[in-house]
């Protein structure tokens, strides 16, 4: 099945890695189950149409003036965050051994 | 018999209010009791805005005392779907990752309506940032049907469809990506509309899939989701999407709402309503049909291509959007951040692994297959494809008809807990996503109750940004069906 061979290029892992999604054995089976039969579907009714195209647009040009806008202060965004430290976002390290993505 | 306030329609409150007849707290009270009493059987409401929702009607009955003139919709009572973001009050999309947020501003659809005196009633449950079409995939619990309490409400505003449906909100707002609204309008026997794409902002609507969202209405009536839509619908400079269009007043184009449909020419597809519905919804939909012909309506079969191609397209490009939108969910600047996270890699990992539900995962996952290297254009810019071919097949069609009729769901709402096929769960959206990939507004109404006492919707879709017209042909099939308003009352009473 197309479906299942163009699955394998890239396993589940590969893919929940790409969404930084980390998913266990039996979440990885239902969902690799999931994908061949949603594929399979997919080239089934799609076999005869050809990619090319542009992307239909619902925008009709009319867009806001270009000037400043006040943005929402910093001390209101960082309500919502789940770490802060002094007025910034904290976080785990990005540079280094530990941290190195 | 005299109504109960909550059994009353939009346009009868707004009436009632500006004679005096009862007052916007009378009207809240009203709703907030009805909630308490009924609302831990159906499960319609995540967050319950009691407080300011009486301070809002107090407000609006001193201005109303003081003679001053509103809004028709001051003082109506209305719930929010999930994912439309309402400042200083936590907006969750039914999902752990955004259990606490609390959003710093107001989607521009809560603020016109804000901006009209409605009161806020609370925010309601919905499948996990709109992704299925039962409301089971909410992290909060699924949302009971109030016609029959075992039975999916539909989704995924099935919150918002099952509170007004069983006399909790006057109104109330969803979002329709694949048929979000009409969906659950059909599954709870009222009125859903999904408009042109644009015709109402996206801003402060949660994204799922920007291309297809749109703001929808629930209401009881045809005529109540117009006086709705005519506060909502309007440009906005930040929504870039937004439509600057003049837009005609859709209560002004349902005038008496007579059933009267002389001159108006109805394409209906029977091969695909008989082949793709089951057939209590088919011998629904098609004697539906002949409702139309009795008021005077023209009506002539038409093809439309393959409905399964269409729903393809739709899981692609939906899913496509999602894993792109989704994407900003990482614990980094708000939602929910996994607490076992000694490096950024992690930190994404987990806090996504742990704060997103299966669907949307599945989804996630799915989007960023079709858009990897390599299945790039063999899926997603085969869908495009089909997409803008969709787009000529149906304006071409309307260019013909002043609307399409078909059923909005191919079964009964289904029972909670039956397991489904992820393709099988797709398929719910069959009669629907054709309106959103192509951009064209559409409605649904309550036409029959099936022999077991479950409502059944048929849907009509018009021409792009012709709500006014499809609000008109709506109005007079809804007179002529004479369809009970608050099917839930006794189901719950």
């Amino acid at each position: 099945m197309e479906a299942n061979k163009q699955l394998c290029c890239f396993s589940i892992e590969q893919i929940a890695a790409l969404a930084k999604l980390r998913l266990t054995e039996a979440e990885g089976e239902m969902l690799y189950r999931d994908f061949s039969e949603m594929l399979a579907f997919a080239d089934t009714v799609m076999a005869n149409t050809s990619s090319t195209t542009d992307m239909p647009s619902g925008a009709d040009g009319a867009v806001r003036d270009d000037t400043v806008q006040s943005p929402l202060p910093q001390e209101v965004l960082l309500r919502n965050a789940p770490a802060v430290h002094e007025g910034y976002l904290q976080l785990p390290p990005v540079l280094g051994e530990e941290g190195a993505l | 018999m005299t109504k109960s306030l909550t059994a009353l329609t939009v346009a009868e409150l707004s009436a009632g209010l500006r004679q005096r007849s009862f007052s916007a707290l009378a009207v809240t009270e009203a709703y907030l009791s009805r909630i308490q009493k009924q609302d831990n059987d159906l499960g319609a409401f995540l967050t319950i805005t009691a407080d300011a929702a009486e301070k809002t009607a107090k407000e609006i009955d001193r201005r109303l005392s003081l003679g001053e003139t509103l809004s028709p919709l001051a003082g109506i009572p209305v719930a929010y779907k999930d994912n439309l973001c309402t400042a200083g009050v936590r907006t969750t999309c039914a999902s752990r990752i955004l259990e606490h947020f609390i959003p710093p501003y107001n989607a521009t659809a809560v603020e016109r309506l804000q901006g009209c005196g409605t009161v806020m009633l609370g925010k309601c449950n919905m499948d996990e940032f709109a992704m299925g079409s039962t409301n089971e995939t909410s992290a909060f619990g699924s949302v009971h049907n109030p016609w029959e309490l075992t039975r999916s409400p539909g989704g995924s505003s099935g919150g918002s469809a099952a509170a007004v449906a069983s006399g909790e909100a006057a109104f109330a707002l969803g979002s329709d990506t694949g048929g979000s609204v009409r969906n659950p309008a059909a599954c709870c026997g009222i009125v859903g509309m999904k408009p042109t794409y644009g015709a109402i902002s996206r801003y402060g609507l949660v994204a799922f899939a920007s291309s297809l969202d749109q703001v929808g209405t629930l209401t009881r009536t045809v005529r109540d989701g117009a006086m709705v839509l005519d506060a909502l619908m309007g440009w906005d400079a930040r929504d870039a999407t937004s439509s600057s269009a003049a837009h005609a007043s859709c209560l002004e184009a349902i005038g008496e709402g007579d059933a009267d449909l002389r001159g108006v020419r109805i394409g209906v597809p029977y091969r695909v309503i008989e082949s793709k519905a089951t057939a209590v919804i088919a011998d629904a939909v098609l004697d539906t049909a002949e409702v139309m012909r009795r008021c005077g309506a023209h009506l002539e079969p038409i093809s439309l291509s393959d409905f399964d191609t269409a729903l393809a397209a739709y899981q692609i490009i939906s899913s496509a959007e999602a894993s792109s939108n989704l994407a900003r969910y990482d614990g980094v600047r708000y939602g929910y951040r996994s607490a076992e996270s000694k490096t950024m890699q992690a930190l994404y990992c987990n806090s996504r692994s742990e704060g997103l539900g299966e669907e949307v995962k599945r989804r996630i996952l799915l989007g960023t297959f079709v858009l990897s290297a390599g299945h790039y254009d063999a899926y997603y810019r085969r869908a495009l494809a089909l997409r803008r071919a969709l787009c000529g097949e149906w304006e071409q069609q309307l260019s013909l008809f002043d609307a399409i009729l078909l059923p909005t769901t191919a079964d009964l709402p289904p029972l909670l807990g039956a397991k489904r096929s992820p393709t099988e769960r797709f398929a719910d959206d069959r009669f629907t996503v054709q309106a959103n990939l192509t951009g064209l507004p559409a409605l649904s109404l309550c036409c029959a109750v099936s022999r077991e006492g479950l409502p059944i919707g048929c849907q009509l879709v018009g021409r792009r940004f012709g709500e006014a017209a499809l609000c008109r042909i709506a109005a007079a099939l809804e007179s002529a069906l004479a369809m009970p308003h608050v099917p839930g009352e006794e189901v719950l009473s």
